[in-house]
């Protein structure tokens, strides 16, 4: 997984190739009239040092506006990712120990059916319903403009209240696909040997599909945890531009409409960098879970 | 038999979706990029008129979301063809010479799988610009990469099968091997992925499309259908609902033909 590494380099080669682009007034003192390797150079020793510049667009530091944006992403992400495995991995399992049944094939038509949706359009047809005719929950923002001097648990019953349609919307899509990936090892488990023996040494059905089938089948979702990193990255990039969610994927939509480099690098870099953590992750995760590959 | 039921299914519901964009002349007689419209007929409810409504420009969105999909599917089709073509010989080439080509190769496409698709896609543009002719070349240089490790699998098992000892203990020039040999034998797997990436293509061409990014006025696309409609989803549902539903028929026709193919595979 150490391979994967190169990712940043290119992400910091993006650099030169991207300001030969821009024309501004403002080239000499942003340095984009050197040499590109100059420019790359001096951009990867800043960075390094962690030094990761001002924000052209918004006039402040890129590390100030990150500090902002990762929380407010993460209370969506996190969120989104335990609906996702709650639902995913229930309705997968009920889809593999049914499969062939009607319960079985109605849940796997309606995951493909769900990850046939697109994420933003899903979305809209949230706000739709939920926001503009049932008026039940906000469509945008994190939070409302009257609960700033209130305490501590409307806050929280506020943002909730707020975080309900995104994380709603993410963990579908998100459990339709773990849902997937549940039913296809639920039914390989199945067909083991060591299922059929546990069935023939008498032993009650449903105690053989939750204690032999089902463990085993789970084994492989962990690393689905580290691979997940950046999916909601990338999927909350459109749900964050949707609800107006002041998170890192508006942060980078804003700043690839405003240009706005040292914003696209820093966001580009920690995106990469979730990939490769995520990877990483998802490796250390799955030799905790199967012994096996422990060697 | 239940993966038959799947491709069957999938292979009716995008012939559908096909006949309905390529006939689209013949079903409706309206102009869907046409601006003659007063201001009467803008933001109308489905009608019997018009089965989805009109648009901010009183175009009729049913026309709309046919055209919209010979743009969508067209570029999905164009996307695929390039992205399947490169990442294959990318994959075989790594796969065959092996070694530190293939090391060196693979780490250039594990680097570019660092960066979510649609981080990597806005960037890109960012980089080159906007528009249907470089929405095309991004979308292909961000879809290849899945191609390229599937075939360089393939190729690697291959490789060690005894008919390819025999080609190469035969002489025979290494692109003919590449061509004749290996690539023909990777067929049935890279079909069914090729038809499941059709499905992320039009996925996140939509996504694009519908960021502003894809498609430009006055051709619609399904996504930017889709971003005509945001603005005015209080007050003119049915320009958002209609095109989602099309991305959902055609990316669900495709999923189904590629896992019933997958799954008569396995």
């Amino acid at each position: 997984m150490i391979h994967l590494s190169p990712g940043d380099v290119t992400n910091l080669y993006w650099g030169p190739k991207t300001t030969r682009q821009s024309l501004e007034a403002l080239r000499q003192q942003r340095g984009l009239d050197q040499p590109l390797a100059q420019q790359f150079k001096t951009w990867t020793v800043r960075f390094f040092r962690g030094d990761w510049g001002y924000s052209w667009a918004r006039h402040r530091a890129v590390t100030e506006l990150l500090k902002e944006a990762i929380p407010a992403t993460l209370q969506l992400t996190v969120l989104a990712l335990v609906l996702n495995f709650l639902l995913g991995i229930f309705f997968g399992a009920l889809a593999g120990m049914y499969a062939g049944r009607l319960l079985g094939r109605f849940c796997n038509f309606s995951s493909l059916v769900i990850y046939s949706i697109p994420t933003f359009w899903l979305a809209l047809i949230f706000i739709l319903l939920f926001s503009l005719k049932l008026q039940w929950l906000p469509a945008a923002q994190m939070s409302s403009w009257f609960a700033v001097d209130v305490g501590f648990w409307e806050k929280l019953g506020d943002r909730l209240h707020h975080l309900i349609l995104p994380v709603a919307v993410l963990g579908l899509t998100g459990a339709a696909a773990t849902a997937r990936y549940v039913r296809s090892r639920m039914i390989e488990a199945q067909q083991q040997d060591y299922i059929r023996l546990a069935l023939a040494k008498g032993l009650p059905r449903r105690r053989v599909i939750f204690q032999h089938a089902l463990k085993n089948a789970l084994l492989p979702v962990v690393t689905l945890l580290g691979l997940y990193l950046p999916f909601l990255f990338s999927g909350a990039f459109v749900v964050e531009v949707i609800f107006a969610w002041p998170g890192m994927g508006r942060l980078a939509y804003e700043a690839f409409f405003a240009k706005d480099y040292p914003v696209i690098f820093a966001v580009n870099f920690i995106a990469a960098a979730m990939v490769i953590l995520g990877n990483l992750l998802a490796d250390l995760l799955y030799q905790l879970a199967d012994p096996r590959i422990r060697s | 038999m239940k993966y038959n039921r799947q491709f069957v299914m999938g292979l009716s519901l995008l012939g559908l979706m096909l006949a309905a964009s390529i006939s689209a002349p013949w079903i409706s007689r309206h102009d869907p990029n046409a601006l003659e419209s007063p201001a009467e007929t803008r933001y109308r409810a489905p009608s019997f008129e018009h089965w989805f409504g009109t648009d901010q420009l009183g175009r009729d969105v049913f026309t709309r979301v046919l055209y919209g999909g010979r743009v969508s599917l067209l570029i999905a089709l164009a996307v695929v063809i390039g992205a399947v073509t490169f990442g294959a010989l990318y994959g075989a080439i790594s796969g065959y010479f092996g070694g530190v080509w293939d090391r060196l190769l693979m780490r250039i496409v594990d680097a570019l799988l660092a960066f979510p698709l649609v981080f990597l896609a806005v960037t890109l543009m960012a980089i080159l610009g906007t528009g249907l002719k470089w929405l095309i070349i991004i979308l292909i240089l961000g879809s290849w990469m899945d191609i390229a490790r599937l075939v360089r699998a393939e190729v690697l098992s291959l490789k060690q099968r005894p008919f390819i000892f025999r080609a190469r203990a035969a002489g025979l020039p290494t692109p003919r091997i590449l061509f004749r040999h290996l690539l023909p034998n990777t067929l049935t797997t890279l079909l069914a992925a090729t038809i499941l990436r059709v499905a992320d293509v039009i996925l996140l061409e939509s996504a694009l499309s519908f960021l502003g990014l894809g498609a430009q006025p006055p051709t619609a696309s399904w996504g930017a259908i889709l971003n005509d409609g945001k603005a005015v989803l209080a007050t003119a549902w049915w320009i958002t609902a209609f095109p989602g539903q099309a991305i959902v028929i055609a990316v669900l026709s495709f999923n189904l033909i590629g896992e019933g193919l997958r799954s008569s595979q396995a």
